[in-house]
């Protein structure tokens, strides 16, 4: 690990290069610098360098310190990605898989590494196939790995998948972790990946693997790895149409009853409900309803309705209308909407705490509308307004097709930043109703929230430019910056010294040996200090 | 009528639909202003909702309902949907079974856990019918491959049997009481009424019998009378009758399949046959009324004797109880109900029972299953009454419904009775009135005459205690009824709702003796209903291209639907396949 004061660094370049000079030159300074993007992690950004066998993981102090440290990883990275609390990076490599290890090497096999700030949290899982595909849990306690189009096998079998319990340690004895599993195909391969929360099923509480092929849907018993999985087949096989899938829902419906669903969008104009229920053999198994929508859904979500009824909303765009359906009896019922809105994002507990059904004090939930072409955003309050069923669709004031939704959280979980397709922005408040727009010099500006979420981040790729927000006034701010931001993070800066929660905005420059601003993400609407950093790629080369 | 012997080759049917036949044929004068207990009756009344009787039900069988695809609600085109590819189900112990036609094969669906599974059957498979007594088999008609397949799931283990050499017209079939024979034929109005239709000189004569106890099952095809209407089957199922327009053919089923006589009907080679009214008793007597005409006919369809008795005026309704030995006629010109035994054909004019129920409206007869009673009412006219006779006491009751009665149907047991109601008058945009078999009193026309009164179903219908002990209960609907389901324990009835042009379908759940309603809306038009006992529940299947059928369980727990049967049997499962 080294501190890089940033006096210090070009000295430290030119070291490193004059010790390159000398005896045996590291080989690794014959490899291409990374092309990979950096990733952000909690308390570091996380500088992938497969070329060199390394992460190099930036971290940051209160004084805006910047510290950069190697952290070693197996030959032939193919594949990083961040746990979605931002706690852990993780390595697919196949290790020396085809070509053989370098002279003096010994040979390395096909891994998934975890690699943390802290040392103790780092941990390698064995692969027995080189695969590149990697799916994470969002709660972290899986990760599958299957064949994707980095994966280096001269044959491969695209359905199968390694599960990996991230809660488990590798394989050892009889103990199996990474757990093999194939798919039963029935000419489809994977696409997507979803894992559910614990569902109250027949047999018990049950996470599970949602795979979604490019024409099946099946169903992975995570209590049960091994186990052979539920296929659900969408299309007929009736003609040489094939169905489809294109996204899942999945609900746990009433606590007290074994009535978890999954509603399986697919690309023609239905919707298919598995409702989870009792069976022989296993602990459940699917029952299949189809709901004709009248269009293609382009997104559907698990509502609660009018006294907490479970429905299904779904969106079809082709017709402006969402459709409310019932799942136990299939009922459907059109809404029609102002705008062909292409998703939809419940708000429930930001903006629905008012909404309530009439016929109880049950909560309703709330639904923002956005990605039509025009149109804005619009709440939908899912509640039942006798005679008139789900008869509150409001519009916001946002004219512009909005192309992006960002969550801020933090203090501000009400405010969302709309991302438009025009040079404009807007900071939508939910509870408020309210939209303010911001407008940009150019389109393609990107935002960040602030981890803490008092603030956004602006900035333009591959421009030296970058603002700074605060959501409480709405007063966006120029901050100063030498170098043309590639990517932008915000990361806890902790190394114990106070302020204790310091946090640091550290700008990355992809450019020659790479650089970085750092800044302190507290004060930065308050001074104009800043430390910049450069040839990152050069350090930790020649380290142990 | 009883629910299995009667054939009635009338206009009736092409208006109401098959199950109107037990309320056709009424006729006279309709007043309404009937009073109660005249002699001979107890003269109980009851003030509750009182019900009427349509027709046949079941076990596991649904009931349709006349009066919707008709004037009224039925001159705007119903809003189906496109390719109904699944047909009318039928329910075993288990299952309830469904042909595809377009797939060529036959979902069934595990009632009790609602799995669903598909298996191949031939091309086409569109007619399928549950063979009695066994617990879980039905027979398909494939209608392009002209063949039959037989479906048995046995412990779990389905089978399948292909019978070639099925009549290629047949479009209905008819099973023996004890499972033995199967006959597929063809309806003859059926057919003339469907969309494709066929010659007008098509006779529809082909009949083809399958000994389903013969391994392997084949089939014998035997030429029956021009244009079959109906096939029933002596007591001991050892012959079968096929009514047709020239008369009852007799098809010996004991040994050599063969057509053994055919039976005419009338001695007069010019009669209508369309006005003609046949009930067959399990004796082998065909039980014959013309509309118009206060004779009833009795034929002994093994001589070929013939005799009558007249009645009061004309008969406009006639069954015959379920051991065959009584025919119940009535006649609503002088509101007479007569009780004719059938042991001969020329009974003496003594031992006819005959009663005059005041001036009760009577014009139509719906007995119970056990032929202990009858109920009586008119739809001819704006009635609100009913009468329930005890045939075997001659008592009977009137009771006062709060809407005019279309039909009523009893619960297995007698002890009540669904009763549909029919709108007063007709709606404006009711279109070409409805002929109820002959009903005249819709009061003068312009020029005098006397016009038909449209029967028009209304949104409502009653449930009734036939013993009067207590008020019935008066359901409002959000769109007329279409059909009625009864279970097997007489504890609940499902009636399903349809509204095409409004988009309104739903059905509604009756507990029995509580008369408690629940009402569930339902996604598409209810095309059938039925109950499976063993599971408790009733189900409603809907019209819509992938199949749908809505359980819904007695329990009170939730009801559940299933749609796309060919999806649902396309789960597999590597752990319990």
């Amino acid at each position: 690990m080294k501190r890089l004061p940033s006096a210090r660094a070009g000295v430290a370049t030119l070291l490193v290069i004059a010790a390159g000079g000398c005896g045996d030159r590291n080989r690794l300074w014959d490899v291409p610098p990374t092309t990979s993007s950096p990733l952000g992690l909690a308390d570091a950004v996380a500088v992938p360098d497969p070329g060199a066998e390394r992460v190099l993981l930036l971290t940051t102090d209160a004084s805006r310190s910047l510290t950069v440290t190697p952290v070693p990883i197996q030959r032939g990275a193919r594949t990083f990605a961040v746990a979605a609390d931002r706690s852990k990076l993780f390595v697919v490599s196949a290790g020396d898989d085809g070509p053989p290890p370098p002279w003096a090497k010994a040979p390395q096999e096909p891994a998934l590494e975890i690699v943390t700030r802290d040392p103790a949290g780092r941990s390698r899982y064995p692969l027995d196939q080189p695969f590149g595909g990697l799916a994470l849990d969002p709660l972290g306690q899986w990760a599958v790995l299957y064949a994707d189009d980095t994966s280096s096998g001269l044959v491969q079998n695209p359905n199968e998948l390694l599960l990996v319990d991230l809660t488990a340690p590798p394989s050892s004895g009889a103990t199996s972790n990474p757990t093999p599993h194939t798919l039963r195909s029935f000419g489809g391969r994977p696409q997507r990946f979803t894992f559910t929360e614990v569902l109250q099923l027949p047999g018990g509480p049950r996470r599970l693997l949602i795979v979604e092929t490019d024409q099946d849907v099946a169903l992975v018993d995570l209590l049960h790895p091994s186990d052979p999985e539920i296929t659900i087949q969408l299309s007929s096989g009736q003609d040489t149409r094939v169905i489809h899938p294109a996204g899942v829902a999945i609900t746990d419906g009433d606590a007290a009853t074994d009535d978890a669903r999954i509603a399986i969008r697919v690309d023609d104009s239905s919707v298919v409900i598995a409702t989870l229920v009792p069976a022989t053999g296993r602990d459940f198994r699917p029952d299949l309803n189809l709901s004709d929508v009248g269009g293609v859904p382009s997104d559907v979500a698990w509502v609660r309705t009018d006294a907490g009824a479970l429905a299904l909303a779904a969106l079809v765009p082709t017709a402006s209308k969402a459709v409310i359906v019932d799942p136990a009896t299939g009922v459907a019922e059109d809404v029609a909407l102002p705008a062909a809105y292409q998703r939809l994002s419940m708000v429930t507990a930001e903006a629905g705490a008012a909404a309530t059904g009439t016929a109880s004090a049950a909560p309703v939930d709330v639904a923002l509308l956005w990605g039509g072409a025009n149109g804005g955003v619009a709440f939908w309050e899912l509640g039942r307004v006798a005679g008139q069923p789900y008869r509150s669709v409001e519009t916001v004031g946002v004219t512009s097709g909005v192309t992006s939704v960002v969550d801020v959280n933090g203090l501000h979980p009400e405010l969302k930043i709309l991302g438009t397709n025009a040079a404009t922005l807007f900071l939508l408040d939910l509870a408020a109703r309210t939209s303010a727009p911001f407008t940009t010099s150019a389109p393609g500006v990107r935002f960040l929230p602030a981890t803490r979420g008092d603030r956004a981040w602006a900035f333009m790729p591959d421009r030296a430019q970058l603002a700074s927000i605060d959501l409480a006034t709405l007063h966006p701010q120029a901050l100063p910056i030498e170098r043309a931001v590639s990517s932008l993070f915000d990361i806890a800066a902790a190394d114990g010294s106070p302020p204790a929660g310091a946090r640091s905005l550290v700008a990355v420059h992809q450019v020659g040996t790479w650089g970085a601003t750092v800044y302190d993400a507290a004060a930065v609407a308050a001074a104009e200090d800043h430390t910049n950093y450069a040839g990152l790629l050069t350090e930790g080369i020649d380290a142990p | 009528m009883t629910p299995h012997e009667r054939s009635f080759t009338g206009c009736v049917l092409a208006f109401f639909g098959l199950a109107f036949l037990l309320a056709c044929g009424m006729g006279g004068s309709a007043s309404s202003n009937g009073t109660e207990s005249p002699r001979g009756f107890d003269g109980g009344t009851s003030q509750g909702t009182g019900g009427s009787t349509m027709g046949g039900f079941g076990s596991g069988g649904a009931t349709v309902i006349p009066g919707r695809t008709d004037a009224g609600q039925s001159d705007l085109p119903p809003e189906q949907e496109v390719d109904v590819s699944f047909q009318v189900p039928v329910a075993t112990g288990d299952f309830v079974w469904i042909a595809n036609p377009q797939s060529g094969r036959v979902a069934y669906v595990d009632a009790a856990t609602l799995t669903v599974k598909t298996v191949a059957a031939g091309n086409a498979p569109t007619y399928i019918a549950a063979v009695p007594g066994s617990a879980n088999e039905v027979v398909v008609f494939n209608v392009l491959s002209h063949d039959a397949t037989i479906l048995r799931s046995d412990a779990g283990v389905l089978s399948s049997v292909m019978v070639p050499g099925v009549a290629p017209l047949a479009n209905a079939w008819a099973l023996s009481p004890d499972g033995h024979f199967a006959l597929a034929w063809t309806d003859s109005r059926r057919a003339l009424a469907s969309a494709t239709g066929h010659s007008s000189l098509e006779g529809f004569q082909d009949l083809s019998v399958i000994d389903l106890t013969t391994i392997p099952p084949a089939a014998v095809t035997v030429t029956v009378g021009y244009r079959p209407v109906s096939v029933t089957f002596s007591g001991d199922a050892r012959a079968a009758y096929v009514v047709t327009t020239d008369g009852v053919s007799v098809v010996e089923l004991a040994g050599p399949v063969r057509v053994s006589r055919d039976v005419a009907l009338t001695d007069d080679p010019n009669e209508d046959a369309d006005t003609r009214d046949v009930s067959i008793t399990p004796g082998g007597k065909a039980v014959v009324r013309r509309e118009g005409q206060p004779d009833v006919r009795i034929v002994d369809l093994a001589t070929g004797t013939a005799g009558a008795i007249t009645l009061s005026g004309p008969v406009t309704d006639l069954d015959v109880t379920p051991d065959g030995t009584r025919a119940i006629a009535v006649v609503r010109d002088t509101s007479e109900i007569a009780i004719v035994p059938l042991a001969t054909t020329s009974p003496d004019p003594a031992t006819v029972l005959r009663e005059t129920i005041g001036t009760e409206v009577i014009g139509s007869a719906a007995l119970t299953a056990d032929g202990k009673q009858a109920i009586l009412f008119s739809n001819a006219a704006a009635s609100e009454r009913l009468t329930v006779v005890d045939l075997t006491t001659g008592t009977y009751r009137i009771v006062h419904v709060h809407a005019p009665v279309l039909s009523a149907i009893p619960t297995p047991d007698g002890q009540y009775a669904v009763v549909l109601h029919r709108l007063a008058a007709a709606p404006p945009d009711a279109g070409t009135p409805a002929v109820d078999g002959g009903a005249r009193d819709a009061g003068p026309t312009d020029a005098g005459a006397v016009a038909p009164l449209p029967l028009v179903a209304a949104n409502a219908f009653s449930v009734i205690p036939l013993d009067g002990s207590r008020a019935g209960r008066i359901q409002e609907t959000n769109a007329p009824p279409v059909a009625v389901a009864l279970s097997p324990a007489s504890d609940h009835a499902l009636v399903t709702v349809r509204d095409d042009r409004g988009s309104v379908f739903g059905a509604y759940l009756v507990g029995i003796p509580g008369l408690d309603v629940t009402t569930l809306k339902l996604a598409s038009p209810p095309i059938a209903t039925g109950v499976v006992a063993t599971a408790n529940r009733g189900y409603v299947a809907q019209s819509h291209p992938e199949g749908r059928i809505t359980f819904i369980p007695f329990s009170g727990t939730s009801p559940q639907t299933l749609t796309g049967f060919d999806l649902g049997a396309r789960v597999v499962d590597g752990v319990s396949p």
